[in-house]
Order: C-alpha cells, then sequence, then structure tokens
C-alpha cells in the first residue's frame, strides 16, 4: 500500500496533525511563560514594597469603614442629640444649612447631609421661609421622651 | 591447515558491499579530520563503521549482532536509548538558555522547524514505509542526532544504523545544506534586519527554566521524559552553581565517553547487509527532504511572524529552528554577515536552535507515544 491511501490507513493525517498540534502548543506554553518569568520574579524580589503598598492602601479603605466618627450612626435619636448640640453651640436660633452641614464636618460627624435631611424630613430641623432653618426643640422633647 | 586458516580471514567471507561500507566509513573519518565537519561525531563513526564491516566468522561473538559480543554490550546502551539520554545531559550541561529567555517568542521558530519531521513521516508512509518506521524517518528531520536514534530503537531498531548514519551525516552537512535554502526563501532586505540588543537575565531565570520546561512539556508529553528530563537537568547542574562538579563531568567525561561508545557502536551496526538496502537510499533521500523542509518550515514561519510583529525579526533566525546546535546559529550568523558584517545573529539564532532541541525531543515523544 502506497501514496495517500497508505497515509489514511495509518491515519497520518490525524498524527501528524496532533503532532504539530502538541509540539506547537508545548512550545507556545513554554515560551509564554517564560515570557512572563522575568516579571513575576521582579514582583517576587520587590515583594516587601508591593505588599506594603497593598497594606497601605487596604488600611486607608478599613479607615473609611470601621472608624468610629465616621460610621453611619443607626440610632436617630443620637443623630439627633449630636445635631442639638450643634446647633447650640451656633449661638443664633436661625442659621443656615450649609453652616450646620459645615460645622457637622468639623466635628467629624458621619454623613452629616444624609443626617440633615433625616431631621429634616422628622420635622427637628425645620425652615423659617426666610433661607434659614431653626432647631425645634419642642419637637426634639417629645422624641426625648419616646425614648 | 594454511587454507583453512584463509577461509576463516575476512579476506575469504567479505564481499563487495563490505568494501564499499569500508571506503564509506573512510570518507567519514577523512571528512571528520581533514574538513573538520563535525569530528566528534564523524571520526567515531566512521571508525565504527570500519569495524562492523570486517567479516566475521558467526557464532564466535564478535558481530555487533550477536549476543555475546562485546560491541553487542556497548550497543546496549543504542538500543534501549540510555547514550541519547546521557548525551542530553551533557548537552543541558554545556548550554546556556539566557538567548532563549531574552526573547522567548523565537521559540516559535523553533516549533515551526519541527513540521518538517511530520511532513516526511507522511512521506515516508506514502512511500510504503510502516508507521513505526516512518517515525524514525521523519525524525531525521529534527537534525538531533540523539534524538533520532532514541526514537529509531524504540520503534524501529532495525534501521538505526542508516538513520543515524543519516542523522549525523545531514548535521554534519547543515552549512552545505542551508545557506541555498535561506537565500532562497529570503530576501536581501529582510537578510539585512538587525536585532535588538537583549537584556539581561538573572541568575534566578536561568534556575528556575529548565524546572518549568521539564514540568510544562513533559506533563503534556510524557514521552519526552528521557530526552527532555536529563536535558532539564544538565541545565540545571549547571545554572545552580553548587553543582558545578556535577556539570563539569556532565558536559566533559559523560557526554565525551557516551559520544564515544555512541559513533562507534552505530557506526559498526551499519553491517553492508543491512545498510546497503533500497530502503537506506530511500532513508537517505527522505532524511534529506525531512531537512530541507525543517529548514524551509523556520524560515517561512519567521516572515509570518514578521507580519504581526511590531518589531521585526530577521527571518534567518528560522532556519536555526533546526536543532543542529550551534552548527545552524552558525550558519545563520554566516550568512547574515555575508550581507552586512557589522550584523551579529549568532547569539540570537542560538535561542531557535535550543527551542529546535526541546520541540524535536517533544516530537520524538509524541511521535512514541502515537506508535505505542
Amino acid at each position: 500500500m502506497k501514496g495517500f491511501e497508505a497515509i489514511a490507513f495509518f491515519n497520518g493525517w490525524r498524527i501528524a496533525g496532533a503532532g504539530v498540534f502538541i509540539v506547537f502548543t508545548a512550545l507556545v506554553t513554554l515560551s509564554f511563560v517564560i515570557s512572563q518569568l522575568h516579571k513575576l520574579l521582579t514582583v517576587w524580589e520587590n515583594k516587601d514594597e508591593y505588599i506594603k503598598n497593598a497594606m497601605q492602601l487596604f488600611a486607608k479603605k478599613e479607615k473609611v469603614a470601621v472608624h468610629p466618627k465616621l460610621r453611619v450612626s443607626k440610632n436617630f435619636n443620637e443623630s439627633a442629640r449630636q445635631f442639638n448640640l450643634l446647633t447650640k453651640s451656633l449661638r443664633d436660633p436661625f442659621f443656615s444649612l450649609p453652616r450646620l452641614i459645615l460645622l457637622a464636618k468639623k466635628v467629624d460627624i458621619s454623613h452629616p447631609h444624609a443626617t440633615v435631611n433625616k431631621l429634616i424630613q422628622a420635622k427637628l430641623i425645620v425652615p423659617d421661609d426666610k433661607g434659614f432653618y431653626y432647631w425645634d426643640h419642642t419637637a426634639y422633647k417629645n422624641i426625648l421622651e419616646k425614648e | 591447515m594454511l587454507l583453512d586458516f584463509f577461509a576463516n580471514t575476512g579476506f575469504a567471507m567479505a564481499d563487495y558491499r563490505n568494501f564499499i561500507m569500508i571506503v564509506i566509513g573512510l570518507i567519514f573519518i577523512y571528512l571528520g579530520i581533514a574538513k573538520h565537519y563535525e569530528p566528534l561525531l564523524l571520526v567515531p563513526i566512521g571508525f565504527g563503521i570500519l569495524v562492523g564491516n570486517i567479516p566475521v566468522f558467526k557464532g564466535l561473538g564478535l558481530s555487533i549482532y550477536e549476543d555475546n559480543s562485546v560491541l553487542h554490550y556497548l550497543y546496549f546502551g543504542v538500543t534501549t536509548g540510555i547514550y541519547p539520554s546521557l548525551i542530553f545531559l551533557g548537552l543541558g550541561a554545556l548550554t546556556d538558555f539566557s538567548t532563549l529567555l531574552v526573547r522567548p517568542v523565537l521559540m516559535l521558530l523553533g516549533a515551526a522547524a519541527q513540521t518538517g519531521i511530520f511532513i516526511t513521516f507522511l512521506g515516508a508512509l506514502a512511500l510504503g514505509f510502516a508507521p513505526n518506521e516512518a517515525a524514525s524517518i521523519g525524525i531525521i528531520g529534527g537534525a538531533d542526532g540523539p534524538t533520532a536514534i532514541f526514537l529509531t530503537a524504540k520503534l524501529a531498531p532495525n534501521l538505526i544504523g542508516p538513520i543515524a548514519v543519516a542523522a549525523y551525516s545531514y548535521m554534519a552537512l547543515v552549512p552545505v545544506i542551508q545557506p541555498p535554502i535561506m537565500k532562497l526563501l529570503t530576501t536581501r532586505k529582510e537578510r539585512l534586519i538587525k536585532m535588538e540588543e537583549p537584556r539581561t537575565v538573572s541568575k534566578k531565570e536561568k534556575i528556575i527554566f529548565p524546572i518549568v520546561a521539564l514540568l510544562l512539556c513533559c506533563f503534556i508529553a510524557p514521552a519526552a521524559i528521557p530526552l527532555l528530563g536529563m536535558l532539564c537537568f544538565g541545565n540545571l547542574l549547571k545554572e545552580a552553581v553548587v553543582t558545578e562538579r556535577l556539570a563539569q563531568a556532565a558536559r566533559t567525561s559523560v557526554l565525551d565517553s557516551v559520544t564515544i561508545l555512541l559513533g562507534l557502536t552505530v557506526g559498526a551496526s551499519t553491517q553492508a547487509d543491512i545498510f546497503l538496502t533500497p530502503k537506506s537510499v530511500g532513508i537517505f533521500v527522505l532524511g534529506a527532504v525531512s531537512f530541507c523542509i525543517a529548514t524551509a518550515s523556520g524560515l517561512l514561519f519567521a516572515k509570518i511572524m514578521n507580519l504581526f510583529l511590531r518589531t521585526k525579526i530577521n527571518p534567518l533566525l528560522g532556519a536555526a529552528g533546526v536543532s543542529a546546535v550551534p552548527d545552524s546559529a552558525r550558519v545563520v550568523q554566516m550568512v547574515g554577515q555575508a550581507e552586512d558584517p557589522t550584523n551579529f545573529l549568532l547569539m540570537h539564532a542560538m535561542a531557535p536552535n535550543i527551542s529546535g532541541v526541546i520541540g524535536s525531543a517533544v516530537a520524538a515523544g509524541v511521535l512514541w507515544s502515537f506508535m505505542m
């Protein structure tokens, strides 16, 4: 048996095709791994620096997440107490919201905008229709009594 | 009594084929010593041809094919694949893989050159050779003597003589066979391409490479373990520095001893009645075809790669994808410098050259596993 018949009979095409494919796969894979090797070694040799940078990044995120001053107060009443004290420190019963929020940020109250919004919705901070706001002490006393 | 004595001499038992083989052996020795064509291989092989073709009386344990002969015991290392594996150990301890690590993409040229093996495999099947014989003939295209002997010992031990002689002959004739193909398939402008200066390779890379290469390639083709395993081991011994004594032994005494025994016994196995057959002629022709296709495949693949690469590579490097280390790389350097004497391609050509060694070992493992 000779010629193409012999090749087909002995699965020559498949063997040749598979052989070329396997050789190429082996060398392409090796080539890729080797091309990344010096980069991996660079990372390994400077691993202390990389770990330090990663830790710093993680630590910053942790601060943002767990700093007690920045933690969102789940207790609305606690927020109300904090802002009650803030409004008293303003001395003027009528105040602007930006000034109140700025003061809240200075004393590290978390999420001052959202908290002020809740207090407005709860009618503890009331608009005076002249662009300013005031603290409703009556409403605040009612909240304290409910506690 | 004198007549009886004469009847037992080689003169009485010789025929014309013995003399033909003796002449071939003398030519090999001449090429090795006078022309310096691969002398470390051609001289032992040539001498082995002389030894193997002195007619002897069968039954006295003198012929290499008789079980209790000295030559037969030495030949054991060839038939079992021990010698090729030990040669790869020495080769690994000799080789610097830096150029390969600097530009791993050149490994693909070594892969492309191995297509010659499989195309010749198909050609040998078409000519009527059995699949295991066709695989042994195809591997000649890898231009790697130890690999060719290893695979032939496993698949077609009856063809070791002609295949080994063909493989080593074409390895020795690399400076003659390759340049015309290189000039035919490349333009002058391509031959003038200069390669970028390589970066420095760290010691750690050189140590990690043989381990990674072994694990990766042998997981893909486990049958390549005897050859690739020894190549990687030898290289690790070299690069580890702490095992320099072992590396030194591997690349000197072990390699040289095995080369002597391999060459001598392979040459001795080319007895006239086994070697001078139409099959051997077919093997030599197919071996030449395989070698030419391997060279052309590497060159053409380099040209194809240049279609996609921003930094072009000199396509002459593709010819070094055959694993005739370091002769192919030297030929690339020679052809490149013929166009531009300031173009130094030798170290760049070593990358595909070494990749060709790995590729031919993987190809041999693949063929062996398919034929098992």
